[in-house]
């Protein structure tokens, strides 16, 4: 897991897969951040994960909801059609998702880019 | 079918019993010396049938090589081992007679043709066999065998050449495409059913991947019907777009599907849709265009 930050946004990027403790890095970073750091939102790179269970899932969404707690955004990039056609035959709830396809998209979205 | 009936059950199936297959042997016995004028025969009845011509006709070495072939089958007939290598022969047979899409008809009228044939020379030269009627039987059972593991092979050739037939039209019916910078178009016509749109879900997202689409226009104007099954597809299909970063607009719903939809209580959320095509586009153009940071959860601007 390794984090970036651009200006008040936070690139935390994760690797093939995520263990936990890569779950529980990406939680502490990311809250870290918020709190201290100026950070307004917090850009999940995904797009090196190749798989991604349920269970997983719902972490991230939880870090996102603790992330909302503190004042700020999140939103996820790069998540590949296999996996998102997993979360979505299984019915995950994917209400309020920001998504976008590549960083830099994300970064132009959120007006990060220099 | 990968699991084919076991041979012992398709024996009990058509009745046919040890004591038949000796029959049919000794039948054999009498019969063999018979077969050159059975075949000549055979080919004298096939003659009258349009099907010789069209298979025939230009083939002289065809004809001489069938001959051939149908001997050693009615050789082969009259060993009666019904094992598996006599069933691979047989569906070989079949494999031939679909690859020349050989009608049924004519199969089955030239193997009962050719079970009368030898049936009626087995009464004539053979007053030495006992039961000559309980011989006949075993003969036509045995026909009857040979046939149906013929037109089985054929019909399951059938089937796969529509499987794979229907497989390329299911391919040719997603053309998602793109129409403009960072804009994808699917038009979806005909019927839907819940194969099209996993294939259709499948298809986007790949094409979403690969062309970084930002937003993807449905088209459902073609749709013939809508059902509740169909409705929450297409509703499952704009949420993963929406994971992958690309907002989905359904176009061309129609009043009688608005209708459907709201009758059948689905819910279709916050998914984008519109009557016609040319108000997706605008859309669409906005979105990737002037006010392109402004689609994700902001939606696009009103003006």
């Amino acid at each position: 897991m390794i984090s970036t930050q651009i200006r008040d946004g936070l690139v935390v990027t994760a690797g093939t897969e995520l263990s936990e403790q890569a779950l529980l890095g990406m939680t502490e970073t990311a809250l870290e951040n918020v709190r201290s750091n100026g950070v307004r939102t917090v850009i999940f790179e995904l797009s090196a994960l190749r798989v991604l269970d349920r269970a997983e899932f719902r972490e991230i969404r939880a870090i996102q909801q603790m992330i909302r707690m503190l004042g700020g955004s999140s939103v996820l990039v790069g998540l590949r059609p296999g996996i998102v056609m997993y979360l979505v035959e299984f019915d995950e709830d994917l209400s309020d998702i920001r998504a976008f396809q590549t960083l830099e998209d994300a970064l132009n979205a959120l007006a990060l880019s220099a | 079918m990968l699991l084919r009936t076991p041979i012992a059950e398709i024996l009990a199936k058509f009745q046919i019993e040890p004591a038949d297959i000796s029959r049919v042997r000794a039948a054999g016995e009498v019969l063999r010396a018979e077969l050159p004028a059975h075949i000549s025969s055979f080919y004298d009845w096939m003659e009258q049938h349009r099907e010789y011509k069209l298979y025939f006709a230009d083939h002289p070495t065809r004809l001489a090589r069938v001959k051939e072939m149908q001997m050693s089958h009615w050789h082969t007939f009259f060993d009666a081992e019904l094992d598996e290598r006599w069933f691979t022969a047989r569906r070989h047979v079949g494999g031939v007679h679909a690859h020349i899409d050989l009608p049924h008809d004519i199969y089955f009228a030239g193997m009962s043709m050719s079970g009368k044939s030898l049936v009626d020379r087995l009464r004539r030269g053979a007053t030495d066999i006992a039961d000559a009627d309980e011989t006949a039987n075993s003969l036509i059972k045995l026909v009857f065998l040979d046939t149906f593991v013929v037109i089985e092979e054929i019909s399951r050739i059938q089937k796969e050449k529509i499987a794979a037939s229907s497989k390329t039209l299911l391919e040719m019916s997603t053309p998602v495409t793109p129409i403009w910078e960072g804009i994808l178009l699917l038009p979806l016509i005909g019927i839907i059913d819940s194969e099209r749109t996993q294939d259709v879900m499948t298809k986007t997202l790949d094409r979403i991947a690969e062309t970084r689409a930002k937003v993807f226009v449905l088209d459902i104007s073609g749709v013939a019907a809508m059902d509740t099954a169909v409705a929450n597809q297409l509703i499952k299909i704009t949420k993963a777009t929406q994971l992958m970063g690309c907002e989905t607009i359904i176009s061309g719903v129609s009043p009688a599907i608005a209708r459907t939809l709201v009758e059948l209580g689905v819910n279709i959320g916050e998914v984008r849709t519109t009557s016609t095509l040319r108000d997706s586009f605008e859309l669409a153009r906005r979105a990737v265009g002037v006010d392109r940071g402004l689609l994700g959860t902001n939606g696009p601007a009103k003006s």
